[in-house]
């Protein structure tokens, strides 16, 4: 048997499919890079790249900002 | 002349042509401050995340505008001036978008709220997946409980070899795409240890990881 090394490598999820643009109004993709309080997920929870993160974090700021994310969750409603 | 794009949310107790009057307004404020509006597009009546001047829903509609930045912030001024409008938010974009394709989303802001952690069901502890994983997400727990005897039994026999490289989780080459399936689940080295010999298992086995998967989690937190 062969054996080797296994590195639990995470891939960028936008780097792999590159038609899903980093969009603010995305807002169900952009919720995958959020905690369920709300807070932005790290990336080495996540696995994005830095220049995808960088651009997901102004994508989730202006989210917030327009009311299509929360900026924390709701503790009444969840 | 450049390119910017401008969401706003209308009052939500405006209905039917109420709308299109609001948009001709805000057209109105457009060309007062001398820009153009290149195209508009209605989201429709859409629950909003948190609630604005004590608001639960909005009227969003999208703007796609040509002008120079001095007018941009002219237009802001009637924005912030008109009651009807809660919010607004203006990007300046680099090019404009083809108008056909431009991603609407859709409004999931009732179903978050009802099913509570609905959207995470496929996500396991805190940091979980951060993608919701389809198929296996909504795996019944009962099944987990059913498998869980034969998993016992095999996994020994895995043990027995594993022990021969006590310190390297080691794996075949084959499992590469197995293991992608997981790549968020296991933080833990413990958890990535029980992880690898499983997959060995499915080998073997060649069954369908989902479900050996969240076996593995229930596992571990025992250990």
């Amino acid at each position: 048997m062969r054996f080797k090394m296994q590195y639990k490598r995470k891939i960028c999820k936008f780097c792999e499919n590159k038609e899903v643009p980093v969009d603010y109004k995305n807002s169900s993709t952009l919720k995958r890079f959020l905690t369920e309080e709300g807070k932005i997920l790290p990336r080495r929870i996540t696995g994005t790249c830095a220049s995808h993160q960088r651009q997901v974090v102004t994508a989730i700021k202006r989210a917030r900002n327009i009311a299509l994310i929360a900026y924390s969750a709701d503790v009444k409603n969840v | 002349m450049r390119n910017y794009e401008c969401l706003f949310i209308a009052n939500p107790n405006i209905e039917g042509d109420g709308m299109s009057s609001v948009v001709e307004k805000v057209t109105a404020y457009v060309k007062e401050a001398g820009a153009e509006v290149a195209n508009i597009q209605h989201w429709g009546k859409r629950r909003l995340a948190y609630q604005i001047e004590k608001q639960q829903y909005g009227n969003y509609v999208l703007m796609y505008i040509n002008g120079e930045a001095p007018k941009i912030v002219d237009l802001q001024r009637s924005f912030e001036l008109d009651s009807t409008i809660l919010a607004y938010l203006t990007i300046r974009l680099d090019e404009m978008p083809e108008f056909d394709k431009v991603f609407i989303p859709e409004d999931d802001g009732e179903e978050d709220r009802r099913g509570g952690r609905s959207r995470y069901e496929g996500s396991r502890g805190k940091y979980g997946s951060s993608a919701p994983t389809g198929p296996e997400g909504k795996a019944p727990v009962k099944d987990v409980v059913l498998e869980e005897d034969e998993e016992d039994d095999v996994e020994m026999d895995v043990d027995v070899d594993a022990d021969a490289d006590v310190d390297l989780v080691e794996i075949e080459d084959e499992d590469e795409s197995v293991a992608e399936n997981d790549d968020d689940t296991e933080e833990l080295k413990s958890d990535a240890k029980i992880d690898t010999e499983s997959d060995a298992l499915d080998d073997d086995n060649s069954d369908d990881d989902s479900d050996d998967d969240s076996d593995d989690d229930i596992e571990s937190e025992k250990k």
